[in-house]
């Protein structure tokens, strides 16, 4: 390709893998926010998510179909672990740390199982196979639909938080759980639909690039990091922070991986986020910064 | 007293049983036809010419050398009973990539090591002693690869060790193969590096020593073979995308050095990160000027990277060997890799062995590989990495030979294993080396056996145009490359 093509479409990756690092990432910052859990085990939901979505296509052939399935089988998932595990050890930072670490370990290791996944990489045959062809380079249509699918993820997300009374109750638990409380709202429940809807995201997240990346029981780490970057980048509990952190994340990530090496795209940026950590620690946005 | 090959006997009738078993096989080996078909079978103290052309410099060499009839011909007598096996057994270790990066490869490469040591077991074992299996998964990592060779010797007291598709991990083993005196036979590792290298080039010598042997090819042989095909039909100027570590960057050097013997040009090098999971970026990096995509990648990545380069828009050519869709099915693949040239090790299709001349030893062992006429492992289903499950199969039979004709006895023994190996090894198309006639060579202990040109057709599948002899894919062994000179 020509520079300017090699740039424009480094651009529109970085735009799709942006919007796709948003989703996972805003399902850890509602988790964080409102239950101040940090969630070690986000990224095996993503990888499950995946998994679950390699398996709908194996079986029935459609893709369209997995992302739905993808999506309720996670919130489930995301219940369990909530009503199980976590909500012993909610409040305590330092103990849903470990505690998530350790999910993230089994769940992992579980997949792994010959009989549920197993170590081997899989990829499915492009469920889009067009490619958006215009003059001077070419896109994937699966990207490009997997990207327009993220912008709905985002949209539905904050029509739901902003529209809706159960999206104001968990804003409101972000802002002060005991006074949510003291109004006569459930937090409790509020707290279990939130893990479930932050699981729920991140498992259609990994349906979104089972076409794109290879499908194994080692993806979750490798988003967990990018959905760590994002979060401490654009704030802790920020949902703006999360999403202009995002786009910033994939694009340096995209650009910096075509122009000069991935390594360097990485060192750069590591670089930003020390540099956030150390003149701006609260992120773009700060914690509650809307 | 009742006497049995398992129970207690007194010693003089045990020898007695040994001395008329090894009898038997003597006299069957010495006899001519039987089971093992009789071209396949060489008689003991027979004179085979092979000639050996050197290749580059064009050197022809005529070599005679005495073959002697290797105990793995053993040709059974239908009705005659061989006796089983008995005694301390003799442990072969297979560090094996059962997960990680090289998994699809792992797995083939392990039914074809076990069928191997099962088939050797029927024959009556080694030296009329059990052979024992041992396979430990090294994760795709060159930290546990070497942690699981340690425990092969130290802790399960193997003899010899089948080593890593991965060059990386191969590489890191070498020096333990040498510390604790192990024949460490690649089956997959195909870095040039490990066998000789380029001297005196930094970041391609030699990494090799003399208790490493390589029967299967590598990336100077393929690319000897391969590159008339890649300069004179496909293009001249060519894009290089490469897994950046040993076995990739090996090919980029070597095809790049072919380049300048045709009049080609590589017109940009593009190494890809191991565990990259996304090669669209890569990708959109092939420069215009680019008429054909020599990708050096492998496992499930292959599918992803061939993919990425399809969404791209690509649409030139792509010139490769077997390694980036060996283990692959390739028919969801077709509309990308139709009408590809490649190189393989061993034909995927049986269609093609037969074509080419291979006889009823490559059915045998595809039968005891459960291997199809496709490619196909059964009744798993799975593609076997057809082009690097045969070593797996061979190493076995080599070490069979070697053992049962040096006299050896165990681990303190090994040195009579190098020198035996290390002896200009004949190996003769049988049932115990299904790929053909070819030979183990002294100084650089690299194997030179046939390839075959083939091409993908519209279904993915790949169909054999040529069979290339040893003299189309030896090279010259790196100067001043000596392992035989090596101190054991």
């Amino acid at each position: 390709m020509v520079a300017s093509a090699v740039i424009a479409s480094g651009i529109l990756n970085g735009v799709v893998w942006g919007l796709i690092i948003i989703v996972i990432s805003l399902g850890m910052c509602l988790i964080l926010g409102l239950m101040e859990i940090v969630n070690m085990a986000h990224g095996e939901f993503y990888m499950a998510g995946a998994v679950v979505s390699f398996y709908i296509v194996q079986w029935t052939g459609n893709w369209w179909l997995s992302l739905p399935i993808a999506f309720a089988v996670l919130a489930v998932m995301g219940l369990g672990w909530e009503r199980g595990v976590l909500k012993h050890v909610e409040g305590d930072v330092i103990r849903t740390i470990i505690v998530t670490f350790g999910m993230s370990l089994i769940i992992m290791y579980t997949a792994h199982l010959n009989i549920v996944f197993g170590a081997t990489s899989y990829r499915i045959p492009n469920p889009v196979p067009f490619n958006i062809v215009l003059p001077w380079f070419t896109y994937s249509g699966f990207r490009t639909v997997s990207g327009i699918i993220a912008v709905a993820i985002l949209v539905a997300l904050l029509l739901f938080l902003f529209k809706t009374k159960f999206g104001l109750w968990i804003r409101a638990g972000r802002t002060d759980k005991e006074m949510t409380s003291a109004m006569g709202i459930d937090i409790g429940k509020v707290s279990v639909a939130t893990f479930m809807i932050g699981s729920a995201i991140a498992g259609i997240a990994g349906a979104l690039v089972v076409s794109v990346a290879a499908v194994n029981t080692y993806m979750g780490m490798e988003a967990l990091v990018y959905a760590f970057l994002v979060v401490i980048i654009g704030g802790l509990g920020s949902l703006k922070g999360t999403v202009i952190a995002g786009f910033i994340v994939a694009m340096v990530d995209s650009l910096g991986g075509i122009l000069l090496t991935p390594l360097w795209a990485k060192v750069i940026l590591l670089s930003i986020l020390i540099a956030i950590l150390v003149f701006r620690p609260k992120g773009i946005y700060g914690v509650w910064g809307e | 007293m009742k006497y049995s090959l398992t129970s207690e006997k007194p010693a003089e009738r045990r020898n007695f049983l040994k001395y008329a078993a090894t009898a038997i096989v003597c006299g069957v080996v010495a006899g001519v036809g039987g089971y093992f078909g009789g071209a396949a079978a060489v008689p003991a103290g027979v004179e085979t010419t092979v000639t050996k052309t050197i290749g580059g410099a064009g050197e022809t060499v005529t070599a005679t050398k005495t073959v002697t009839g290797p105990a793995t011909t053993v040709t059974k007598t239908v009705g005659e009973e061989i006796p089983a096996p008995e005694g301390a057994p003799i442990k072969l270790g297979y560090q094996n990539d059962l997960t990680g990066m090289l998994d699809l490869f792992g797995r083939s490469q392990d039914v074809g090591f076990h069928s191997a040591v099962d088939y050797v077991n029927e024959l009556g074992g080694i030296d009329g002693r059990p052979v024992e299996a041992i396979t430990e998964d090294t994760e795709g990592k060159a930290d546990i690869g070497m942690e699981k060779f340690r425990k092969m010797v130290l802790e399960d007291g193997c003899v010899a060790i089948m080593g890593s598709t991965s060059s990386g991990i191969v590489t890191a083993s070498l020096p333990l193969a040498k510390e604790f005196k192990i024949p460490y036979l690649s089956v997959g590792a195909m870095s040039h590096r490990l066998t000789g290298g380029t001297p005196g080039r930094e970041g391609f010598t030699d990494v090799g020593n003399r208790w490493h042997f390589r029967l299967v090819s590598q990336v100077a042989t393929q690319v000897a073979g391969y590159k008339e095909y890649g300069f004179e039909h496909i293009g001249k100027k060519w894009s290089t995308m490469y897994w950046d570590y040993s076995w990739g960057q090996s090919h980029d050097y070597m095809w790049t050095e072919a380049a300048d013997e045709y009049g080609g040009e590589i017109v940009s090098h593009i190494p890809i990160p191991l565990g990259t999971a996304d090669f669209y970026p890569y990708a959109a990096k092939i420069p215009p000027e680019a008429e054909a995509v020599y990708p050096v990648l492998l496992g499930a990545a292959s599918i992803g990277y061939l993919t990425s380069i399809h969404e791209s828009g690509y649409d030139r050519e792509l010139g490769f060997v077997i390694c980036l869709l060996d283990g692959i099915e390739a028919e969801t693949l077709a509309e990308i890799v139709e009408g590809c040239w490649t190189i393989e090790y061993y034909p995927r299709e049986l269609e093609g062995c037969k074509a080419t001349g291979m006889g009823p030893e490559t059915d045998f062992y595809r039968e005891r590989c459960r291997i199809d006429e496709h490619g196909f492992i059964q009744p798993e289903g799975w593609m076997a990495t057809n082009s690097h499950t045969w070593p797996a199969w061979e190493n076995v039979f080599m070490m069979k030979e070697a053992i049962e004709n040096t006299g050896w006895k165990s681990a303190a023994d090994n040195e009579l294993i190098i020198k035996y190996l290390e002896d200009d090894l004949m190996l003769k198309r049988s049932k115990a080396y299904p790929l053909g006639d070819g030979w183990l060579r002294k100084e650089d202990h690299q194997g030179l056996f046939p390839h075959w040109i083939s091409k993908l057709d519209s279904n993915g599948r790949v169909e054999v145009v040529e069979k290339l002899p040893v003299s189309k894919i030896a090279y010259p062994v790196p100067k001043g490359v000596d392992y035989s000179t090596q101190e054991l």
